[in-house]
């Protein structure tokens, strides 16, 4: 990769990470802790995105990230109070600066309003810019005002011709004249008198008498002290600035006078000109440049005079601003897309798992061919393919492994989202997160990330009180909203829990008998009344606010919780909050299911909603209603969904003296048993898309492919159940809309 | 003469353009990530320029140039600091502390190459 | 429509269903292949016949004599499914047999003729063309897809 291409990369790289650092600190004094290591990592993450980001020249990433930086600072040298509203403000500004990062990163043009009123509300807070600005303008300028008295005509030294002035051919070009005592100090820092008359030297021709003059009686003598002095003189047109510089750093640490003496009938007048516009006139060197350099190419089209001038008092930044935006973008959209943390491209990791999908499913066909085979297989056979077995599934373990992503980037967006919809409602929310460094499938993490940002703004808009309620009903102020993230049994269970009011059951009751989604004579269980949000077409707020409208509800959250392969389930309790859980399969990539017959038919029953399985005895089985029916399990009743007539391919109910029943446990129907003809075997199947080809299926949740070659599907128990008592119209009271 | 550099900046961009900047210009190069490092790796590499940034977790830079210039071996290195500001407080301080000298951030190769010749020996 | 008009050979796979002979695009199949029993799909259309296993891929089967109106097939080892891709979609068109590959000028495709709606399979058919004395009919594959996909979509 060009260098410069992998220098940009890791500097964002390294943004993602110092803003990640950013918001944890920011989030760590936000509970109170402002002890200096945490403020100083907070303030190190913003200089660190500043500094980089001047190499790039993205000014408005260097201009916001300077005036956060200074109100850091304040706070570090407790010059400013980290107040509640202060560090409101601290959170806000990290994520106007991390999409600050992302639009420099992707190149895309960066409108003055993102950024303007809070960098305005940050300067205010810094109480103006007027001492700090400076820090900003003197990119590459220099303190430094030693005496200049420019004299016109000779004066002292004679000089001697040289044949250094060949270009104008004068015969004598200007002489600078230097007086330099170094004090003690010079020494202590490891400045070199000698080293710096070495560097004047390459500046023309250079004469130099050490003087004695002020060298103590003996008794005076302090051996730490230095008593030297140098008188320089430089022939051939030594450019003042030039000398200055390499004054610059023993500056206070010297006595020193530059005279520079006009030569002939040049006068080089630097009298009248004030010192300090010099060294401004520098470019800004970009990184780009550096690197080009370095590497010995073109600049780029970047006119090397590019001149900056300060006035004194105005922002070198916002006079930059205007300018290089376009140039950002061409630079950006050239960049290939961002690098993540994984560095082989997905695509490839997608390929290898479905090769080892294949390899999973021909393994399967080859031990059942060589069983079908009827033959009397060697011992050596069957343990070669035991062995194949088990390296196929390690080896399509440690491919999924390699698509497992930490929850946390996830999380951390979502605190970004209860800033906003805080501000937007004006409640006082904090978000606690847990559990971070879950790992779960990277696509299950990105498709994760729109139903999570749903419930997010829900629990702080629908979920949490206003401040003044909450303190009426004796809750602090403050509403809290749970994050968290396990794993459990194979699963990832992911919660949101706030400590708000709680469903409002009545009228959610009220509202879904409104809509017709529920029948007004309906009893409903407290469960049953929750899940109603879950029902398409159904939202709680009177009024659609902008916050958590937007026209999705609950059901679509619910459906791609479902698409993913998962569960979600509410409990609530009034005046005590809410808790939506979440449950993930790990991978999109397989299964554990149960391998099932009906009516000559294959299918696979997720594991993960399966209870237990048991024969049905006689008298188990009752009738229930015109065509429903129900079991009896331990002296409970429970409703029965007979797969072959809900699925559809066959009218008559199984045959209840040979069937089976798969108790099966769901998020919005409670248990249920599935019956079926025959249970073949339980195992891992790999997960095939209906949907790329074909489209979703109701009671179906995607395709697997068996080891007889053959496709079977894999059943969407949740949505089946659902069908089921529709259609018999069985225990459950729940009565969806239909056109009747 | 290859001038030997040591390079203290906890910022892997400012390490790889600091690495590639001076390893152009023919010097040899070492980079530690924090002032810490910067000591851990002094101990076995004597360079003849040290370039330190400031801002940096665990040990920042002026705390890293006092421990330096604590040690009599390295009391003679010269010490740059690398600096996006470059007030004069911020100056004044890197002086105290004994930096020999600082190139503001961004800096341009040759005026960070110039900068470590003016003040090696 | 297949619009990219210029001068214009286009070949196309001939395949027979009831007797009477059809026509696709050659761009737009992917392969051919013999029949195997395909697993149901639930509450599908009628013409679905199910999915089956294409080396991985759940690949949906038509069968487009149902799909036709025609009678439907009792599909059997002698039966050619023509796997098809459309829209980054693939689907496998059951057909009684492939005969043939023909190669014509665009302009040789006529407008359907309205004599030809003894079948409810006009809104299948762009066009038809006269081969060796024959009318062939050429299917547009967008058309027969299952409806569902294309309201998703």
């Amino acid at each position: 990769m060009d260098p410069m291409a992998a220098i940009r990369d890791t500097f964002f790289q390294e943004c993602e990470e110092q803003l990640s650092a950013l918001e944890e600190g920011l989030l760590e004094m936000e509970d109170g802790n402002t002890s200096l290591d945490t403020v100083n990592a907070v303030f190190r993450a913003v200089h660190s995105i500043k500094g980089g980001a001047g190499a790039f020249k993205l000014t408005e990433l260097v201009s916001f990230a300077h005036v956060f930086e200074t109100c850091l600072d304040k706070i570090r040298s407790q010059t400013l109070q980290p107040d509640p509203d202060v560090i409101k403000l601290l959170l806000r500004s990290a994520d106007i600066l991390a999409d600050l990062v992302t639009r420099c990163r992707q190149g895309t043009a960066i409108e003055k309003s993102l950024y303007e009123g809070l960098q305005a509300e940050l300067e205010n807070v810094v109480g103006g810019l007027a001492d700090d600005q400076s820090a900003e303008d003197d990119f590459g300028s220099i303190d430094f005002t030693p005496t200049v008295i420019a004299v016109g005509g000779f004066e002292s030294e004679p000089a001697e011709p040289t044949g250094m002035s060949e270009a104008s051919g004068e015969a004598v070009g200007p002489v600078a004249s230097i007086m330099f005592r170094p004090h003690s100090g010079l020494y202590a820092k490891a400045n070199e008198p000698l080293v710096i008359i070495r560097e004047l030297a390459t500046l023309g021709k250079l004469a130099c008498r050490t003087s004695f003059d002020l060298l103590p009686d003996i008794e005076a003598f302090d051996p730490a002290e230095n008593y030297l002095s140098f008188e320089i003189s430089i022939e051939g047109n030594p450019s003042y600035d030039d000398i200055t510089s390499l004054f610059e750093f023993v500056e206070g640490d010297c006595d020193l006078k530059i005279e520079m003496l006009a030569g002939d009938d040049v006068a080089p007048a630097p009298a009248d000109s004030p010192v300090l516009e010099a060294p401004v006139n520098d470019t800004m060197p970009t990184a780009d440049d550096i690197i080009a350099r370095v590497l010995g190419r073109q600049a780029g089209s970047e006119p090397t005079g590019e001149v900056i001038a300060l006035p004194a008092g105005t922002s070198a930044v916002d006079e930059r601003a205007e300018k290089p935006v376009e140039k950002a973008a061409d630079r950006g959209t050239e960049k290939g897309p961002a690098t993540k943390a994984i560095r082989v491209d997905l695509d490839r990791i997608d390929r290898l798992i479905n090769l080892v999908g294949e390899l999973v499913i021909n393994q399967a066909m080859l031990s059942l061919r060589v069983s079908q085979s009827g033959a009397v297989v060697a011992a050596n056979v069957g343990s070669s393919l035991e062995e194949l077995e088990r390296l196929t599934r390690d080896i399509q373990e440690s491919v999924m492994a390699i698509r497992a992503q930490p929850v946390k980037s996830l999380f951390q967006r979502m605190s970004r989202i209860v800033r906003e919809v805080a501000d937007q409602t004006g409640k006082a929310v904090r978000l606690r997160t847990d559990g971070e460094a879950t790992e779960i499938d990277k696509t299950v993490v990105d498709l994760l990330a729109d139903p999570l940002t749903h419930m997010i703004r829900n629990a702080v808009d629908h979920g949490l009180e206003m401040p003044d309620r909450r303190r009426e009903v004796g809750k602090p102020e403050e509403g809290t909203v749970r994050l968290s993230a396990a794993h459990k049994s194979g699963k990832v269970v992911i919660t949101i829990a706030d400590d708000g009011a709680g469903i409002n059951r009545p009228k959610v009751l009220e509202i879904a008998r409104r809509k017709g989604l529920v029948t007004e004579t309906a009893q409903l269980s407290d469960n049953e009344i929750d899940n109603l949000l879950f029902l398409p077409g159904f939202s709680t707020a009177t009024n659609v606010s902008s916050i958590s409208g937007r026209g999705v509800g609950m059901d679509v959250v619910k459906r791609s919780i479902q698409s993913l392969g998962g569960r979600i389930s509410i409990d609530s309790k009034p005046g005590h909050g809410s808790v939506f859980t979440m449950s993930l399969p790990l991978t999109l990539a397989v299964l554990d299911g149960i391998v099932v017959s009906v009516a000559d038919q294959t299918y696979v029953v997720p594991l993960t909603a399966v209870v237990e399985t048991l024969m049905p005895e006689s008298g188990m089985l009752s009738s229930l209603g015109a065509n429903g029916q129900a079991i009896r399990v331990r002296d409970r009743f429970l409703p029965v969904v007979d797969v072959g007539q809900v699925i559809g391919i066959r009218s008559e109910p199984a045959d209840r003296n040979s069937c089976v029943a798969v108790l099966v446990e769901t998020d919005g129907h409670g248990k249920s048993a599935l019956i079926v003809d025959r249970i073949q075997d339980q195992r891992q199947v790999v997960i095939k898309s209906l949907e790329t080809n074909y489209g979703p299926v109701e009671g179906v949740a995607a395709a697997t492919i068996l080891g007889d070659g053959r496709v079977a599907m894999i059943l969407d128990v949740d949505t089946l159940i659902g069908r089921g008592s529709e259609s018999t119209s069985s225990a459950q009271n729940m009565v969806y809309a239909k056109a009747s | 003469m290859t001038l030997s550099i040591l390079t203290v900046d906890d910022s892997r961009t400012m390490r790889d353009m600091l690495r590639i900047a001076l390893t152009s210009a023919g010097m040899n190069v070492q980079q530690a990530e924090d002032g810490v490092h910067g000591l851990e790796v002094l101990s076995g590499f004597r360079p003849n320029v040290i370039v330190t940034d400031i801002n940096m977790p665990r040990m920042d830079g002026f705390g890293f140039i006092e421990a330096v210039r604590a040690q009599s071996a390295y009391n003679n290195v010269p010490i740059l600091v690398l600096t996006t500001e470059s007030g004069q407080a911020l100056k004044d301080r890197a002086r105290s502390s004994g930096a020999t000298g600082w190139i503001v951030k961004p800096f341009e190769p040759e005026k960070l190459v110039s900068a470590i010749r003016r003040v090696a020996a | 429509m297949t619009s990219n008009s210029t001068p214009a050979d286009i070949e196309l796979i001939v395949f027979r269903l009831a007797s009477i002979d059809y026509c696709v695009d050659i761009m737009q199949v992917r392969e051919i292949r013999g029949w195997t029993p395909a697993t149901p799909i639930p509450h599908a259309q009628h013409y679905m016949l199910g999915v089956i296993n294409l080396r991985g891929t759940v690949l949906p089967i038509i069968d487009l004599a149902d799909r036709f109106g025609l009678p439907p097939s009792q599909p059997n080892e002698r039966n050619a499914i023509i796997v098809t891709e459309v829209k980054n979609q693939l689907v496998g068109l059951l057909v009684d047999s492939v005969s043939d590959i023909i190669s014509i000028d665009r302009t040789e495709i006529q407008p359907t003729p309205e004599v030809a709606v003894g079948h409810s399979n006009r809104d299948f058919v762009t066009g038809v063309i006269g081969v060796e004395g024959r009318m062939v009919s050429l299917v547009s594959i967008e058309a027969i897809m299952p409806r569902h996909k294309a309201e998703a979509a």
